[in-house]
């Protein structure tokens, strides 16, 4: 490999010039891959549950993955590096910013504070009898349970 | 009681796999879960999902305690419920 690169200087550094060289190109695929994985690994894995705290794994990959791609076009702009750079940004940057950005958790709990009554529930139980939180009254105390569902 | 956003016949399911002592309310079109401001609605696939919480009502129907959370991992710990549990109904 030294020999060639001493023989050869000006030719070699006119096809790098050109083209991007190996190092750059398994870059700007590996970027491009770590981007595009990390966001399908999160919907595949996590399934029906998009919650902020687990993406967060998962983001770093991509963030890893825009990085690569980042150094690989900057070291070598060139039509690979290019062409896997949009669809890495795309797929990065969309994974991210809809995670972390457009995923808009509810509010503070207004109706619901300690030291004031909770806000009337009256729901079907699992045989289809409705119960409300009313006939607990004077009864005894209740603790409700909320939880994600779609199991 | 337990709440979420299934239908009741998902309820009935949970219920009977696993034997509970308790009721499982459905609220499928997340009207309550809205109204104690723990709806979370899932974008990408039109998801009504309540977010983890816990409130101990007693038997004044007063909040006594709550804990809300916004990670679906993030389960109360059983030793602190009961705790919280015997303290703020001092039974």
């Amino acid at each position: 490999m030294t020999e060639v690169s001493s023989t050869t200087d000006g030719a070699a550094t006119a096809a790098s010039a050109a083209a991007p060289s190996g190092r750059y190109k398994t870059l700007a695929w590996l970027g491009l891959a770590l981007s595009a994985l990390g966001g399908v690994a999160y919907f595949a894995v996590i399934g029906g549950l998009l919650m902020r705290a687990n993406a967060v794994p998962f983001a770093v990959v991509t963030g890893i993955g825009l990085l690569l791609t980042t150094i690989a076009i900057f070291q070598r702009p060139g039509k690979l590096t290019i062409l896997t750079a949009v669809p890495s940004y795309l797929m990065g940057l969309g994974f991210i910013l809809s995670v972390f950005v457009l995923m808009k958790l509810p509010g503070p709990q207004q109706g619901l504070a300690v030291g004031q009554a909770p806000p009337p529930l009256t729901l079907p139980n699992q045989h289809g009898q409705s119960i409300s939180l009313a006939d607990y009254r004077g009864k005894g105390p209740v603790l409700l349970v909320f939880y994600r569902g779609h199991w | 009681m337990a709440v979420a956003a299934d239908k009741v016949a998902d309820a009935k399911k949970v219920h009977d796999q696993n034997d509970l002592p308790f009721d499982i309310l459905s609220d499928p079109d997340a009207d309550v879960i809205e109204l104690y401001g723990l709806l979370f609605r899932e974008p990408f696939r039109k998801l009504n999902i309540a977010l983890p919480a816990n409130v101990l009502i007693d038997s004044s129907g007063t909040v006594v305690w709550m804990r809300v959370s916004d990670a679906v991992q993030d389960r109360v710990d059983p030793a602190e419920l009961e705790r919280v549990i015997r303290e703020t109904l001092g039974s």
